[in-house]
């Protein structure tokens, strides 16, 4: 099920935040605006999980995620991932 | 025997307390003198208002007498007809009515569960094992069934770098969450030595077969183990979920 899915893809980025791992690899071409956007989402819930980290830093890693969604042209075009 | 027009009457009558009052489920919320079993007991109720006073009966004071002692009677006669929505309502009569019920009472309504056909309606399936276990008609089957979980996951220790094992691990974390004898499994897990319990983890999230609803758990419990090592295997996770049969 998808929703489960999104569900492991979400618990699984705070995890690794949690565990101090290495952000995920991520594609060095992305195959939608609406899968870069989810792959922001994971980001941003990564670098709010590295709480060893200082919160100036940690904001400053969720600048790029965050541009991605703010985007707001490519979420118009009715983009959708998968 | 109660009329549709007079419902609206009938749920002053019971002093139902209003949804708003944000005190739905204080209780006793349905006056004794309504006297919903002893309705329940007629012979001319419609299958809508079995299923009509077996949703007040929730609310009914819990100190009073048990659904149980009308359920079996219930269940012969209506079930055969019940509409979906009428086997859910007497099923989770049959979970949720035993705050006061009598051993024989709890005994009978086993019999009349256990006599009913097989469900085709996995929904239902659920609700009559769910039932089943409320009513504690498992319990001996459980715990006997812990021994069963436990030679599983000794096997599956004993082959840890096996793939066919990592799947076994699968289903090892599941069952304490979707099987009939979830308490087995989940008493079998609780059994084991932390090593043992980081490894089970370890092999079901290197099964290919795990993208269960009940990964996140699994994921959350890896991670507690507070070991880095095991990021190799919660990254396959942060890859874009993809739809079943797209690229």
């Amino acid at each position: 099920m998808m929703h489960d899915a999104i569900h492991n893809f979400e618990m699984a980025h705070a995890a690794l935040a949690r565990l101090r791992c290495r952000p995920p690899d991520r594609p060095s071409e992305m195959p939608s605006a609406a899968g870069e956007a989810l792959l922001a989402c994971g980001d941003l819930l990564y670098w709010l999980n590295r709480d060893d980290l200082p919160l100036t830093e940690r904001k400053l890693k969720c600048a790029a995620p965050l541009s991605v969604l703010s985007r707001h042209e490519a979420g118009g075009r009715g983009s959708r991932h998968g | 025997m109660l009329r549709f027009a007079r419902v609206e009457k009938f749920w002053a009558d019971a002093h139902c307390v209003p949804v708003q009052s944000g005190g739905l489920y204080s209780e006793p919320a349905v006056a004794a003198d309504v006297n919903l079993l002893g309705r329940l007991a007629s012979d001319s109720l419609s299958p809508g208002q079995v299923g009509l006073l077996i949703g007040l009966n929730r609310y009914a004071d819990r100190k009073g007498p048990s659904i149980a002692g009308v359920l079996p009677r219930l269940l012969s006669r209506y079930w055969p007809y019940a509409a979906y929505h009428l086997r859910l309502e007497l099923m989770e009569a049959g979970a949720f009515g035993g705050h006061s019920m009598t051993e024989d009472e709890r005994l009978a309504s086993i019999a009349a569960i256990e006599a009913l056909p097989p469900a085709q309606h996995p929904f239902i399936s659920t609700a009559i094992v769910d039932a089943l276990k409320a009513l504690g008609a498992l319990d001996n089957d459980q715990a006997e069934y812990v021994e069963t979980v436990k030679g599983m996951i000794a096997e599956a220790l004993a082959d840890q770098s096996k793939p066919l094992m990592w799947d076994v691990a699968v289903g090892l974390w599941n069952g304490q969450f979707d099987h009939p004898y979830d308490g087995a499994y989940w008493e079998a897990w609780n059994d084991l030595s932390p090593a043992d319990r980081k490894a089970l983890l370890v092999m079901a999230a290197q099964s290919i077969e795990n993208e269960s609803m009940f990964v996140p758990s699994l994921i959350g419990e890896l991670a507690s183990h507070a070991d880095p090592a095991v990021g190799t295997l919660i990254a396959r996770w942060t890859g874009l979920p993809l739809r079943p049969g797209r690229l």
